[in-house]
């Protein structure tokens, strides 16, 4: 068979000895650096690519790669045990993550993220895999009519996710949007909101506003207190996941992988989201929704899994079609070109080696994140032992240092700063931050495909409706969130100041 | 006498149409069409959207009935650790890591720089050891050590 | 805390202004070289750049890496290279688009066109690809025109943004030929080119490294191109003019420009060592691949293009009354 000969090919580059060093250094790298809240994939990727021009095209690219999803998986690990997400993506496994963690149960959660991780990745690596060579047509479907219905979703689908009313979210969501705005102007050229700052006259550092609002937010919160250690007591005889843990879990990794997988292949939704919308559905399903936000297992796995295997279906877009769909795979596209290697249709045909002991690659990363975040966990909790007090100058000097370095501009860190204060008065009016950072992120996709569909449709805004693809998007959206609204109404008002229950010491 | 139930819905209308209007009065020249956007038509829905999410988040938070109260915050701590950051901000270019660096450590350990110097002090060496070995000596960011 | 450190105390108290330039001249270059690309990855502007600094790295010892800042046209890569400290660690690999097109069309720019560069050297002309989704039943210009004239209003073309060549020469044929065409701005080619072989727009002008792929693979067909001479990697398409529209033509270029006031041995080594890359063997070939001829004009010749090529378009717009006003 044709496939199986491809991706036997694959594993034959990807298990060289050479090939598993970088692979196993990407990993490494990954984890170390994602578990540093301030500091995510996006950041370490652009950081190490001066490192890859000496080294063969696919060595580079699975060390990349392991870099991408390595920090992807850590993220979480800050976030259960600290209740800092890593990168924006991990910021719903705090929701459940850190409860559990003050219950004692850091270890117990922190293996069933991996072990959720790794079925993930297993299950998306052989999607990647089948569904590449069919899947450039698909995503050629959706033009700027379809990117904005996405988006569309993608805002409202994160806002059913936190406990605002539906003005607030709308709210924060412009107050996003405005963010992302400044700038100069995509399409025109024109500066807008910058007040004549050289930094912001290129856009808003997004690494700036994702410290700011979550890292830095969350240490003044905490700079009361004198210890970690006295909010959560941690013991390693809850590190191994207790039979308990795995029948609730099993059922949300399956689904949590299917929903991943699939929003990882559309250009713009990401980990990030698909985690978003991952925590709402188990949220749904659950026959007891408010154990949620209290330390559910459920709302630990299920973002995870969907978050870890739209990290590796996102490389479809970008391989098969040169799409990036994310800031992360943007630089990663920029490694390939780097190599010499056009992205788009050819890179399969013209690449096979390549491609291939790309995906292969992936399987092994995600083995050996397995075998590599297991045993380091114990490091992690004993890591938390420390005075809170201890860690978090090392925390923001990391944060301003990874901020400063997109840039070298002194002037995002006064940002950060800024935003810090604003995620401050968020919290003491009880507002979630994250339909906010989403937004940011997003502004310039919705607001370009908005300017394109209107071009195409004449200034017709029925075209959102018109549109079959876009049509479908929108009404999936509204029978979510009608669903959600109406018939879990109970929930709603359940998880209304979810994080601040979540705050309490125990 | 009215009294506001909802006092977090109301303050967030009054921030919401704070930016909203922010956004409206400085908004980027020129608006142009639907079908011909210039710079400022999405910062003006954004801007219109603003206000009347403000406005109906403030109608909300008065006729309310679920009561809300806002969160306490401690004014010294977010004082202390966001001056630190500032003056790191401020003197990364000018003075270097380690001065900058010291100034941020010494502004997040406010509460204790009087009461345990010495631990204040392994702290920064620390910090500085691992910044520099980290973002210097392995990624060559181009940051001074000193000024 | 070691010998480095030390090196670095000393080299600090030691501090000595004159002996620093000499040495960085000729040292050059001692740390990472950024080259910024006014276009995300994926377009002509962008593999030319990455085959250049590929080699110039091998040539340097030294990481010579891409960034990519699109936008408006590529005036915001351009804009932000103007701006950048003249000491050689940044450099601009930009194309007509906003050296000598850009500016043609619009008001302001922030940059100025010479004064605002060094011309270190030019690399490579293309034409552009006149590309029509391949759904569409249009397989030369007389098909192209009567479709369009069967469907006024009702065509779109995806530019690289407002005021680029990509936009002008869809505006110029719009013009010449009497069709009613709207404008979809994208921010790159790539985007562009997706955009049109999705068939959510029907046509675009791109550079043939742009658009070679989708040609290959059956979703873009090539109509025209507009150089002077058919493209080596698309033999089998005409020109505009053998289409008959002579006056349609243009080559477009890419080059190497250093902010104005980097000094003059650090732009001459960098001109040196691209003709060294533009002259090496095998790159015509792996050049006229990606539907591309080698250009390579250095310093004062290359400058004097540009401002020429500048006031040929200038020509253009104004014979076509294009002015940018909005998007």
């Amino acid at each position: 068979m044709d496939f199986l000969q491809s991706l036997l090919m694959g594993f034959h580059v990807a298990m060289t000895p050479e090939n598993l060093m970088f692979c196993l250094i990407g990993a490494t790298v990954g984890t170390a650096v994602g578990v540093l809240p301030g500091i995510g994939p996006v950041t370490t990727i652009a950081m190490l690519i001066p490192l890859t021009f000496h080294m063969p095209a696919i060595g580079s690219l699975i060390m990349l790669a392991g870099i991408y999803y390595g920090a992807n998986h850590a993220g979480s690990t800050t976030a259960i045990m600290l209740n800092m997400p890593g990168e924006p993506s991990s910021v719903v496994v705090c929701l459940d993550g850190y409860p559990l963690a003050k219950k004692g149960r850091a270890g117990a959660a922190l293996a069933m993220s991996a072990i959720s991780s790794f079925v993930a990745g297993c299950v998306a690596f052989m999607i990647v895999a089948a569904l590449s060579p069919q899947l450039s047509h698909i995503a050629l479907a959706f033009g700027p009519t379809e990117y904005f219905a996405t988006i569309v979703m993608a805002l409202i689908m994160a806002s059913i996710l936190t406990d605002d009313s539906l003005v607030t979210t709308l709210g924060m969501c412009m107050i996003g949007l405005l963010i992302g705005a400044v700038g100069t102007d995509l399409t025109t050229g024109d500066e807008r909101y910058a007040f004549g700052i050289p930094s912001l006259s290129d856009g808003v550092n997004f690494v700036a506003v994702a410290v700011g609002l979550y890292a830095f937010t969350e240490i003044i919160e905490y700079s009361g207190t004198t210890a970690i250690r006295q909010k959560m007591s941690f013991s390693f005889r809850g590190l191994i996941p207790s039979r308990d843990d795995l029948t609730r879990s099993w059922k949300p990794i399956l689904r949590g992988t299917a929903l991943g997988s699939a929003f990882g292949i559309f250009p713009g939704t990401g980990p990030m989201l698909s985690s978003f919308v991952g925590y709402s559905m188990e949220k749904r399903l659950a026959k007891d929704p408010s154990r949620f936000g209290k330390g559910a297992i459920e709302g630990v796995v299920g973002p995870e899994a969907a978050a870890n295997a739209a990290a590796i279906t996102h490389f479809i877009p970008m391989l098969t079609l040169g799409i990036p769909a994310g800031a992360a795979m943007a630089i990663m596209l920029g490694a390939l070109q780097i190599q010499g290697i056009a992205p788009g249709p050819g890179v399969m045909t013209d690449h096979p080696a390549l491609f291939w002991g790309l995906i292969a690659s992936m399987w092994i990363g995600n083995l050996m994140l397995l075998v590599l975040n297991l045993p380091l966990i114990g490091l992690w909790v004993r890591l938390l032992g420390m005075p809170f007090h201890v860690l978090y100058p090392p925390i923001i000097a990391f944060s301003c240092i990874g901020v400063y370095s997109e840039q070298n501009s002194y002037f995002d860190i006064l940002f950060a700063a800024g935003l810090g204060l604003l995620g401050i008065l968020f919290r003491i009016l009880g507002a979630n931050p994250a339909p906010l950072i989403l937004s940011v992120v997003l502004e310039p996709l919705l607001e370009q495909n908005f300017r394109r569909a209107m071009i195409i449709g004449n200034g017709d805004v029925s075209v959102f409706l018109k549109n079959p693809i876009s049509l479908g998007i929108l009404l999936f959206t509204a029978a979510v969130m009608i669903y959600f609204k109406v018939k879990r109404k109970s929930i709603i008002d359940d998880v209304v100041n979810l994080d601040d229950k979540a705050r309490e010491p125990a | 006498m009215l009294q506001i139930q909802n006092i977090r819905q109301f303050w967030l209308g009054v921030l919401f149409g704070v930016i909203g209007l922010i956004a409206l009065w400085e908004l980027p020249r020129p608006i142009g069409t639907l079908t011909a956007m210039g710079p400022g038509y999405f910062p003006m829905l954004l801007g219109i959207g603003l206000v009347l999410a403000g406005a109906a988040s403030i109608v909300i938070g008065i006729r309310s009935h679920s009561h809300t109260e806002v969160e306490p915050l401690s004014l010294v701590p977010t004082f202390f650790i966001i001056s630190g950051i500032v003056a790191m901000a401020l003197l990364i270019d000018r003075a270097g890591l380690a001065v900058s660096l010291l100034f941020m450590v010494l502004g997040t350990c406010y509460d204790r720089v009087l009461k345990h110097p010495i631990e204040v002090a392994v702290i920064y060496i620390a910090v500085l050891g691992m910044t520099w070995g980290v973002f210097l000596h392995l990624i060559k960011l181009p940051i001074k050590l000193f000024w | 805390m070691n010998r480095k450190l030390l090196r670095f105390l000393l080299a600090a108290f030691a501090f000595a202004p004159a002996a620093s330039t000499i040495a960085q001249t000729t040292d050059y270059p001692t740390q990472t070289v950024r080259v910024i690309v006014p276009y995300a990855p994926g377009g002509g502007t962008d593999i030319t750049a990455r085959i250049v600094a590929e080699q110039l790295s091998k040539e340097w010892g030294q990481s010579v890496i891409i960034e990519n800042r699109p936008g408006a046209a590529s005036q915001i890569g351009i804009d932000f290279v103007s701006k950048a400290k003249p000491d050689g660690y940044t450099l601009l690999w930009a194309s007509s688009d906003g050296l000598s097109i850009l500016p043609a069309v619009k008001a302001t720019v922030p940059y100025k066109i010479p004064g605002s560069f060094e011309f270190i050297s030019s690399f490579s002309s293309y034409p552009l690809v006149h590309s029509v989704s391949a759904k569409l039943p249009i397989t030369n210009m007389k098909e192209f025109l009567d479709y369009a004239k069967a469907h006024p209003g009702q065509m779109n073309y995806a530019s690289t943004g407002p005021g680029g060549g990509s936009h002008l020469q869809a505006a110029y044929i719009a013009k010449e030929l009497g069709l009613d065409l709207k404008h979809v701005p994208y921010d790159s080619g790539g985007p562009a080119s997706v955009a049109v072989a999705g068939g959510h727009a029907e046509f675009t002008e791109q550079g043939p490294s742009t658009v070679l792929p989708y040609i290959k693979a059956g979703t873009l067909r090539a109509i025209v191109v507009s150089g002077s001479k058919r493209a080596s990697a698309l033999p089998d398409v005409p020109t505009i003019a053998e289409a008959g529209y002579p006056n349609l033509t243009s080559d477009l270029y890419y080059g190497i420009l250093a902010p104005a006031g980097t000094p003059a041995a650090i732009v001459q080594k960098v001109r040196d060592d691209v003709q060294k890359v533009l002259k090496s063997p095998g790159m015509t070939e792996r050049l006229n691949s990606l539907g591309l001829e080698p250009f390579g004009l250095t310093g004062d010749e290359f400058k004097t293009f540009v401002v020429n090529d500048l006031n040929k378009w200038t020509k253009a717009a104004k014979a076509i009354d294009f002015r940018l006003s909005g998007p």
